[in-house]
């Protein structure tokens, strides 16, 4: 596999997407007007691989399958280790970041260390400007909001956002979301995942936020709980064609949600989210068919 | 229900098994002459645990000594560090636990393995071979044939030797010693059970943490006269009460 990936990208030049491929459906950030694709990509453990050269080739294939796919934002955060690290690396192979929307976080409660990492994040990624920093796990939260507000005034970056994952610290987002102009928040969401439908999703909507879908396959979890199970009938509907691509879908299809980051370190599982991301997606009454039908695994 | 209870084990790690393993083989390419220079330290180290004091413990504990400097300043700071850089401190436990080996290797009185139980100083000398010559646990050969990721460069391996090594030896001593590699195999038993990691690899930190519950167990049997090793049926036959290896004015030495 790995000898196919570095073929692959021996044969690849550019960022010109596949043939046949179709556009990648944008949605709009709230805040702006501003579309951007509705998939993107995280990097949490994935892209997490120090110098490997070989998995570095890989991690570059995935990328530039992103890039050309017409998928946007990849997201990361000084937690990763050398997630940041190897972006900067994959982007320098790629030569191009065009349709990057550069995403990262702050991890710190202090507000020092918390500006020694947005400008380590620009010296490992290699950009000018991220498009959106976020507030890690909501640490350090007021201290780093303003520090991102300045930022933004500076230029350096354009939106501002606040993240949980695992279904945590709902009541803490939800009052953050009340008394802070944010332009992202980022939660998990998934088709076992789905307290955040009760008041994140709303809330988005109605306070104009947009909204970051984290661990839509559970770290895997998901797609280990479906391995070997048929797929349910009502999956043809939606031209999903494997359990991965049908999780994928009802994240996307929150009308509130705004752009899905799954994790991949496999260039042809970036090829099927991006399937995934261009077919049909689900109403309300088969987003409750998909949860059953996990459920029922 | 608290949030912590909320997480698994596998969300507090940043890498994959893959990415650690990589990490391994990596070092060891870059790094044969190491891994070579480790396996035969290595190899010295079961031949001076074969004595019961005097130099060959010493020695012992040099050697020791220099398998958590390397481990702390090769492997970990090279190539563990960044994958995951929260564990930065460990650093200076390795650091810690170096000063303090060669403190006693070099200190007036000597390491000492008199009458520590036959079935102990086996059970270490077992577990000290299994550290030692576990050949990376499946992470491979290096092309010139040097096995890679042993004792000497990982951590995991170097710590369960020291408490192997130290389970040989007798006296308070080498219990402060078993605090810093007791600390880092409990950690690895976490890490590599997060990266749901092959039975073998788990094992070496299991077989540490076995190492020090086995000291601490015979340091209780020896200061209180009894041991929980008693109420198992496992209490060797050699075993003959604390008061025998109390010096003359009833003090209690480091090593002995």
């Amino acid at each position: 596999m790995l000898a196919g990936g570095v073929a692959m990208l021996a044969a690849a030049g550019g960022l010109a997407p596949p043939l046949g491929a179709s556009r990648l459906p944008k949605r709009e950030i709230p805040s702006s007007g501003e579309t951007i694709p509705i998939l993107g990509m995280g990097t949490w453990i994935t892209f997490n691989i120090g110098d490997n050269p070989e998995a570095l080739t890989l991690r570059v294939e995935v990328l530039r399958r992103l890039l050309a796919g017409g998928g946007g934002m990849v997201d990361s955060s000084p937690m990763y280790g050398t997630a940041e690290a190897v972006i900067g690396r994959c982007l320098a192979r790629l030569g191009s970041s065009a349709g990057l929307f550069a995403t990262t976080k702050v991890w710190t409660s202090s507000e020092s260390e918390g500006r020694a990492q947005i400008d380590d994040s620009f010296r490992l990624w290699g950009v000018d400007r991220f498009d959106l920093f976020q507030v890690h796990n909501l640490l350090g939260l007021e201290t780093q909001l303003a520090t991102l507000r300045a930022a933004r005034e500076a230029g350096r970056i354009r939106y501002i956002g606040i993240t949980t994952s695992h279904g945590r610290r709902h009541d803490d987002m939800a009052a953050a979301m009340r008394r802070e102009r944010l332009d992202f928040i980022q939660f998990t969401y998934n088709p076992l995942d789905r307290e955040a439908e009760s008041r994140l999703l709303p809330l988005a909507r109605d306070q104009g936020v947009g909204v970051i879908v984290n661990r839509p396959f559970r770290r895997g979890g998901l797609i280990d709980l479906t391995r070997g199970k048929p797929l349910p009938g009502f999956a043809a509907e939606l031209g999903a064609k494997s359990w991965a691509q049908l999780i994928l879908k009802f994240a996307l299809s929150h009308p509130a949600v705004t752009v899905a980051i799954p994790a991949t370190a496999n260039p042809d599982h970036m090829t099927e989210n991006l399937d995934a991301a261009r077919g049909p997606l689900p109403n309300a009454d088969l987003r409750d068919r998909i949860t059953d039908a996990m459920a029922a695994l | 229900m608290s949030v912590w209870f909320t997480y698994s084990l596998g969300d507090f790690i940043p890498f994959s098994i893959e990415t650690y393993r990589a990490a391994i083989r990596l070092y060891g390419e870059e790094n044969m002459l190491l891994c070579g220079l480790s396996l035969v330290a290595g190899l010295g180290l079961i031949f001076c645990a074969r004595g019961y004091r005097g130099w060959g413990l010493r020695i012992g504990l040099v050697i020791l000594a220099m398998a958590w400097l390397h481990g702390g300043l090769g492997f970990l700071d090279t190539r563990l560090l960044p994958l995951i850089p929260q564990i930065e401190p460990a650093r200076w436990l390795f650091m810690t636990e170096a000063a303090l080996l060669l403190l006693c290797a070099l200190g007036p009185v000597g390491p000492c393995a008199d009458g520590v139980s036959a079935s102990l100083r086996w059970r270490g000398l077992l577990i000290l071979a299994f550290a030692v010559l576990n050949f990376g646990l499946g992470t491979g050969i290096a092309p010139a044939g040097v096995p890679i990721g042993g004792f000497g460069i990982l951590p995991d391996p170097t710590a369960v030797a020291t408490l192997a090594f130290l389970l040989i030896c007798r006296g308070w001593a080498r219990l402060i010693l078993m605090i810093v590699p007791l600390i880092w195999c409990v950690f690895a038993l976490l890490l590599l059970m997060g990266m749901d990691a092959e039975p073998l690899r788990v094992a070496m930190p299991i077989a540490g943490i076995a190492c020090a519950l086995m000291a601490l167990a015979a340091w209780v049997d020896r200061t209180s006269g009894g041991s929980p090793l008693d109420a198992l049926g496992r209490s060797d036959d050699n075993n003959r009460g604390g008061q025998e290896y109390r010096d003359d004015k009833g003090e209690d030495p480091p090593w002995n």
